[in-house]
Order: structure tokens, then C-alpha cells, then sequence
């Protein structure tokens, strides 16, 4: 499983509750009845960066484009992102819908560790602190990610100690993404590949963000591993909360999207819809075949 | 110096058709560094300005103003003084001829008998001294750009090869001149070489590329797909001197990650080369071995030479039976003297031992006619190389972000058996965190008692594998039409992701080798994901950002037929 990650903001000066809106609700439904999306999308989970959480929450600086959604698409392989940017109905339904800023940090990773502490996290509970991380000066992907998964990571989870604050911290890696996939696109402006790395990190509330923020900062040898591998002043965190739109990555968890399923209203709805700009073109009856 | 003119042919290569083609190809440029600036660790410019100097009977007029279709270019020409007619050699490069490299501390370990040279000596150039007490003039050009040479530089472009044109048909006009031209050096000096002879400049008389990479995208770039940015950000400090614009090839890197019009169009037309020539490389060169070879074979030359030898890069062009062989073939093609050069063998290989150990053999060809492939199959489970087929699929993992993760094949020989030519290393390979693999291999030989022997390596390195080859596994399409079954000829066209734990077959082209194994040595080919082994210093090409992570694993056997095709010479 890999994931395509989007961060992206309301456009300057749009109103965020119609953001949210067209994002949480319109942008959900054309996905749910997009067959190339679905068919690629094994989960889709949205992040919104809760307001007034103090700095103190996360270990890196806010990005200076004020990033709001951060939306994370799992699937099984890349070919599922070629296959949805690439084919025929994703252009049609899903493109013309432009809702949010042109400027997106654009991202392909993998699930490098994925750990738990004492009892876990329910999805869409609590507060998430989502690290865009940067390379340091110098170090070469083969260090960052040899440093990163080994020791780096088991200082975050000794840290953790039984999950007092923090309950889930999983780690991604970068993978290498192809920057023209998305010509054409509404990504097209995206920055694409610009972190090594992606760090999830769940907690039940803010005030447990911060004081495990707070441990991380004291932890000299957690300080060390990470200016040698992270450069801060590139990085930047986002606490959010999250939605989880979807989940069939266990394909027994829930069934198929109807809009899959031959004869469902939903497919049936979509045999109707006509192409872009040809909603009230007349279509020859020698074509048409009576049902 | 008188001037002279030229008639043209070719592009016009105005500033308006340059940016007409900057755009098409999406060419990126950065502000030259001023060349008043010294570059680090390098003595500053002497100064710009027409000159002439005397030394013993070497005349020197610096900064000759040479007019191109790409601006006025100038160079240092060294020649005999009061000779009336010789002919000329052109060396052409971006580096700088302005002696300003402190050649003997910056290239000690290279091998070069600096004992022997000259204090005039152009870095990879021929020393002046003696040659123009042979009767030479030595024209040092500093290319279309760089220094205080007018124009924007572009680097092993159309354009720059149309410059070199106007350079020669200049040269051999000019009034001391026989109006024969030679062009030559080692690698920047010898690749222009293709390009050049490829305008068929009248003039041209013959070529001697020492060390001369023909495809930069395959070859220098981004070997087999997997980009060098921290060897190519040290190039362009070398290269990017100039008082107008600079193209950006680091930028070029980035923006085209796949072999399109911004690449090709800096591969001569071999087939359009009909000068003799003399084509030098090493065997253990992992920059100019490929290209001088390639090239070679497809250059349409009539005299034409291959000499592949087993020392350095700079150490071999300056032994003095390599600049006694130099002599003689400039000697024939430049001045017609009848010295044997015609009748020398087409091909000459120098045929490896162990380390520096080495001997010349004459050859008819290459690849060598008789050359025979043998097929040794891959078995992960016994990390051996073997004559028959695995019937049992196993499979060997290693981290590929670890210098000590490897996968190593073994087959020892019962009999002599010598190894010449190109070999291909098939695998079935998968990964588990990445959606591509960059496969670093190394061809190594290990004696009776299991040692690995060390070879000659690269161009500075005394303690490296004895072949090599290299593959971002996306990259892994082929050319089907150039591909043979001994050498994969990848199109880098588009890039095929992998999915995780799905095995897909790769070729990788081993580039061409020639080493002797004795009864009792044995064959270690070594699959990673870091580079077979580190080295220090500016001279190594280091390979980044890498698309690796987790875990590569090698599958063999049963349905997967992961196997190195070998050549080899049976006589």
C-alpha cells in the first residue's frame, strides 16, 4: 500500500465553511460515484487543522502558505494514481470541480512503521500532528532513511512508553512520483516531492501534543538523531483532526462502492451523465437504444 | 595570425534560433561564474587580451580571436615558431586554458608520469612542447561561453559541434597552416570529438577521443536512469564559468529525468563520422568506457582504431608510448607520413590479471568475432552462478539502503576461461517499501583461497570491482531494436513504478570487460542498493537522491530466470 498525499487551503480571501463544504461533501460524493477513484482509493481520509492550537503543539514551524486540508489517498501501487489521472472519467467529473487553492504540497509515500501505544487511537478521535519533514543539509536519502526507521524511530517510541500521550505514530517514506502525471491537472501547480518524509502522530487531545512535544524537545539523543537527519527550519507540522471518508483496505471490512456494483442506482445514475459541454446536445435516435 | 573566412554550412545558429530551441527542449540557464573569480583551490586568470610569447622554438599567441557562427571564441595556440606550414590540433573544452590547476597536487594517485611534462601542458591536453617541436600547432579553445569566449554555453549540443565546425575550417585557413586538422584530448576535449566530426568540417583530417562518453544521459548523467547530482553539482563548478549565461545542467537533470529531444540531441551522428580515427578507453573508465566503444563501433571511418586499455584515464594518455602512438597516428592522417599506422590492428585490448596487471592483445574486431556467450544461472538459495537451470524458485532479500546489504553469486572455475566483451545480468526483482529500485552491480574476482582481487578502478582507484553496471529498475523498458541479447539497450523513454512484493525482470547492461581466471578463481557478481563500493575524493561519481527503501529481493529459479549471459573466449 502506498499514499498520495494533498495539502492544500481554501483559495485566498473563499470563505473556509463553503471550503469545507465542497470538500467534506460534493468533493466526497463525485469521488464515490467516480469508478476510476474508487476502483484506486482502497481509503481516503481528510485532515483539517484545528484553530488555536497553540506552537507548542508541534515540533516544527507552521508552513508560510497557511496549509488548512491535508487529504491522504491509500491504494495499492502507483499504477492506481496513473490509472485515475490518466483515464477518461476522472477529467470529466471530477476535474471541472475546482474548489481550492492552485498551490498543493504534493506527495508519494510508503508505510515505513506503524506503532501503537497502550490503548491506540479510535479513527477520527482525538488531535493528529502531521510532520512534513525535510532532509538535513547534506544527508543523503540512504542516511535519512537508515537513521529515520532505526534509531530515530525507536527513540520515539521509547518515548511514547505506554501511550500515556502519545497513542499511534507511524512513519512514511518518500517514494519518487512522476511531476507530469499531474499536467493538466488540478494539481498541476502542486509542489511535488519536496519532503523525504511524512510523520503521523496521534493523540487524545492538544494537551497531550504539547507534552510529548515537550518530551521529545528535552530527549537530548531524540534532538540529536533528529537535527541529523531533519532539517527544522524546512520542515513544518499541521495538528488536525481527522476523517477517515472510507476504509475497505481489509476488502471483508465493507462492501464494494455501489457505483461499482452493475444495476445500483448509483451505476445506473452514472450511464446517464453526458460529457462536459454536451449536457443538451440532442443525441440521433439511430444511435440510442431503446431500454 | 591573418584572418580568414569561411563559407557555412549547417544551422545558422542565431541568437533568435538558439532560443527557439532552448524552449522546445526546455534547456535552463544560470548566470556564468565571472571569470576574474578564481575558482576554488585554482590560481586567478592571468588576464584577457591578445598575446604573444616565446619560449625556445615555441611560438604562443594567447587569446586568438576565432570567429563562430556562436560568437568569437579564443584560444591559446602553441606552434613552431617561423613554421609556415603545419598543421593544427584542437583541443576544445569549458574548463579553462589558462594554466590555473595545480595539476600534480590535485591528481596525485592518478598515475600520470608528471615527470614528464611540460609546464605548458593543458590539463587532458597534449603538451605543447614536444608536439610543436614535431611540427604541430596545439590550438587550446575555451568553449562557445565559458571564460571570455562570447556566447551562451551549452554543453555537447548541436550547436556547440557546429562552433567546433567553424573552429576548424578557421584553423586551417589560416596562414601557417597545411589546412589539415586534427581534434582530440581526453574526455570533455574527446567527446566534442564525435560531434564535431559529425559536421564533416572539411578540413577534419582525423580524430583521436581519449576517453570520450558519447551518450551523457547514459552515461554521465544519470548512468542507466540513476542521476549523480553531487558529481554533475561539482561539474558544473568546474564548467560554468563564463561572462554571459551558463546552461544549468543540474536543472537539465531535474526537469528531464527520462531520455527526450533535451538528451538525443546531444548523441552525435556516429554514422555521419568518416575520419580516421584513433577511439581510447580504459576497461575500468565507469564514465567513458561504454560510450567510446559505442561510438566507435558506429562511426563509419574507414581507418578506424579501438584501444581498450586496463590502466587510468590520465595515467594512459601521458605514458610515453601512448604519446609516441599519438604521434604516429597524427604523423599519417596529418602529414601523410607512411609509418605503418594504416596496417595497425584494428582493435587492441588490454587484457586484465588482477589489479593494475595487465597485457596488450591485437584483435581483428569488436566485440571479438569468436566471442561465445555462456549462460550461468542464479540460485539464491546457494548465492551460486551455475550451468543448469534451478528447477526450485528461492529468493534473496537484502536492505537497500545499507552499504553492508548485498546479494552476492558465486561460480568457481575448474579451467582457464577468459571473460571478453559485454555481459548482461538478468533479475527478477522485487520491492517491499519502494515503488523503484536503483541495483548498483559489481563483477568481482576472487582467487583460489576466496579473496576478493582488487582491479584498477575508475579513474583515480586502485581497489575496485572488475566490472560494473547500474539500473533504476523503472527505467528497465528496453530499445528493442538496439537491445542484442549480450547488451540491454534501455530507451529511458518512460518509467514503469513497481508494485510492492510483484517480481519483474530487469536487464542490466554490464559494460565491456576482458579478465582472465585462472583454475581455482571464481566469478562474484554482487547485487545492491548503494554503490559496490565507496570512494573519497572529487574524482568519485556519487550517485543521489537514490529511489530506494526497505528491502530489494532477488528471485531465482522455477518460473524466474535470473541469470548473467557471459561472454567468452575460448582459444
Amino acid at each position: 500500500m502506498i499514499n498520495f498525499w494533498l495539502a492544500s487551503r481554501p483559495k485566498p480571501g473563499a470563505d473556509r465553511d463553503m471550503f469545507d463544504f465542497e470538500w467534506g461533501v460534493i468533493h466526497v460524493a463525485l469521488m464515490l460515484t467516480t469508478p476510476s477513484v474508487m476502483a484506486g482509493f482502497t481509503k481516503y481520509s481528510q485532515h483539517r487543522a484545528v484553530d488555536d492550537v497553540p506552537d507548542s503543539c508541534f515540533p516544527y514551524g507552521r508552513h508560510e502558505k497557511g496549509w488548512y486540508s491535508i487529504a491522504n489517498h491509500v491504494m495499492p501501487d502507483v499504477h492506481a494514481l496513473e490509472a485515475i489521472f490518466g483515464g477518461e472519467d476522472y477529467p470529466r467529473r471530477m476535474q471541472p470541480h475546482s474548489f481550492g487553492d492552485k498551490e498543493f504540497v504534493i506527495e508519494l509515500t510508503s508505510v515505513v512503521s506503524d506503532q501503537s501505544f497502550g490503548p491506540g487511537m479510535k479513527p477520527g478521535h482525538g488531535v493528529k500532528v502531521v510532520n512534513f519533514v525535510a532532509p538535513a543539509e547534506g544527508i543523503d536519502r540512504d542516511t535519512f532513511e537508515r537513521v529515520g526507521r532505526g534509531e530515530y524511530s525507536a527513540r520515539i517510541a521509547e518515548l511514547a512508553g505506554e501511550g500515556e500521550d502519545l497513542r499511534r505514530y507511524v512513519q512514511n517514506t518518500q517514494l519518487p512520483l512522476d511531476a507530469a502525471m499531474f499536467k493538466g491537472t488540478l494539481f498541476e501547480a502542486g509542489g511535488v516531492q519536496t519532503y523525504s518524509g511524512i510523520e503521523e502522530l496521534w493523540f487524545p487531545d492538544r494537551e497531550a501534543a504539547r507534552r510529548f512535544r515537550e518530551r521529545r524537545e528535552s530527549d537530548q539523543k531524540c534532538r540529536e538523531l533528529e537535527s541529523s537527519i531533519i532539517d527544522a527550519g524546512r520542515s513544518f507540522s499541521m495538528t488536525v483532526v481527522e476523517r477517515v471518508v472510507w476504509d475497505y483496505t481489509d476488502p471483508d471490512a465493507l462492501p464494494r462502492p455501489a457505483v461499482e456494483t452493475p444495476g445500483s442506482v448509483e451505476a445506473g445514475t452514472l450511464a446517464t451523465e453526458r460529457n462536459w459541454g454536451q449536457w443538451n446536445t440532442e443525441i440521433s435516435a439511430q444511435d440510442g437504444v431503446l431500454a | 595570425m591573418t584572418e580568414a573566412t569561411t563559407a557555412r554550412t549547417g544551422p545558422v545558429c542565431s541568437a533568435e534560433e538558439q532560443a527557439q530551441t532552448d524552449a522546445r527542449l526546455g534547456r535552463s540557464y544560470r548566470p556564468g561564474r565571472e571569470p576574474s573569480q578564481p575558482l576554488p583551490g585554482a590560481e586567478p586568470h592571468p588576464g584577457f587580451g591578445y598575446r604573444r610569447e616565446e619560449h625556445g622554438n615555441m611560438l604562443i599567441e594567447r587569446d586568438v580571436a576565432i570567429p563562430t557562427r556562436r560568437g568569437t571564441v579564443y584560444a591559446d595556440v602553441f606552434r613552431p615558431r617561423n613554421a609556415t606550414q603545419v598543421p593544427v590540433i584542437v583541443g576544445y573544452a569549458p574548463f579553462g586554458k589558462h594554466p590555473h590547476l595545480d595539476i600534480e597536487t590535485l591528481w596525485a594517485g592518478s598515475g600520470i608520469p608528471f615527470e614528464t611534462l611540460s609546464d605548458f601542458v593543458p590539463w587532458e591536453q597534449f603538451d605543447p612542447v614536444p608536439w610543436t617541436e614535431w611540427g604541430y600547432a596545439i590550438a587550446i579553445v575555451d568553449g562557445v561561453g565559458n571564460w571570455y569566449s562570447e556566447g551562451d554555453a551549452t554543453y555537447f549540443t548541436p550547436e556547440e559541434a557546429w562552433a567546433g565546425h567553424d573552429i576548424v575550417e578557421w584553423l586551417a585557413q589560416c596562414d601557417w597552416s597545411t589546412g589539415k586538422v586534427g581534434w582530440g584530448g581526453v574526455s570533455y576535449f574527446a567527446m566534442t570529438a564525435w560531434s564535431v566530426a559529425a559536421t564533416k568540417p572539411p578540413h577534419l583530417a582525423a580524430i583521436l577521443p581519449w576517453d570520450a562518453a558519447s551518450d551523457c544521459y547514459r552515461e554521465a548523467f544519470l548512468h542507466a536512469g540513476i542521476p549523480s547530482f553531487p558529481f554533475i553539482h561539482g561539474w558544473m563548478q568546474l564548467t560554468g564559468t563564463g561572462q554571459q549565461r551558463v546552461e544549468d545542467m543540474e536543472a537539465g537533470m531535474r526537469d528531464h529525468p527520462t531520455f527526450d529531444e533535451y538528451w538525443q540531441c546531444r548523441v552525435a551522428d556516429w554514422q555521419a563520422v568518416d575520419v580516421p580515427t584513433y577511439a581510447v578507453t580504459e576497461f575500468p573508465n565507469n564514465l567513458h568506457l561504454r560510450g567510446t566503444v559505442e561510438a566507435w563501433k558506429g562511426i563509419s571511418s574507414p581507418d578506424k582504431f579501438l584501444e581498450i586499455r586496463g590502466d587510468k584515464e590520465w595515467e594512459g594518455f601521458y605514458q610515453p608510448e601512448s604519446v609516441q602512438r599519438q604521434r604516429e597516428f597524427f604523423d599519417r592522417y596529418l602529414k601523410n607520413v607512411d609509418n605503418g599506422v594504416s596496417e595497425w590492428p584494428r582493435v587492441r585490448i588490454g587484457v586484465r590479471t588482477r589489479e593494475d596487471q595487465w597485457t596488450f592483445r591485437d584483435e581483428t574486431d569488436w566485440p571479438l568475432p569468436d566471442v561465445t556467450y555462456e549462460t550461468l544461472w542464479l540460485d539464491a538459495d546457494a548465492g551460486t552462478l551455475n550451468t543448469q537451470r534451478p528447477e526450485i524458485a528461492a529468493a534473496v532479500s537484502y536492505a537497500s539502503t545499507d552499504d553492508s546489504g548485498a546479494a552476492t553469486f558465486d561460480i568457481r572455475f575448474d579451467e582457464r576461461v577468459e571473460m571478453t566483451g559485454n555481459a548482461k545480468l538478468r533479475l527478477w526483482i522485487s520491492t517491499d517499501l519502494s515503488n523503484d529500485a536503483d541495483l548498483f552491480v559489481g563483477v568481482e574476482k576472487l582467487d583460489q583461497h576466496g579473496k576478493r582481487v582488487p582491479f584498477t578502478f575508475s579513474q583515480m582507484y586502485d581497489d575496485g570491482p572488475m566490472g560494473f553496471g547500474w539500473l533504476r529498475a523503472s527505467h528497465r523498458a528496453l530499445d528493442e531494436e538496439r537491445s542484442t541479447p549480450e547488451r540491454p539497450w534501455h530507451s529511458h523513454a518512460r518509467r514503469d513504478w513497481l508494485v510492492h512484493g510483484k517480481p519483474v525482470p530487469v536487464d542490466i547492461e554490464i559494460w565491456p570487460n576482458s579478465v582472465l581466471f585462472e583454475p581455482g578463481e571464481s566469478l562474484r557478481v554482487i547485487v545492491k542498493g548503494t554503490p559496490v563500493q565507496r570512494y573519497s575524493g572529487r574524482f568519485e561519481i556519487v550517485f543521489a537522491p537514490l529511489h530506494n527503501s526497505g528491502n530489494h529481493t532477488i528471485h531465482t529459479g522455477g518460473e524466474f530466470d535470473s541469470h548473467l549471459y557471459l561472454p567468452v573466449i575460448k582459444r
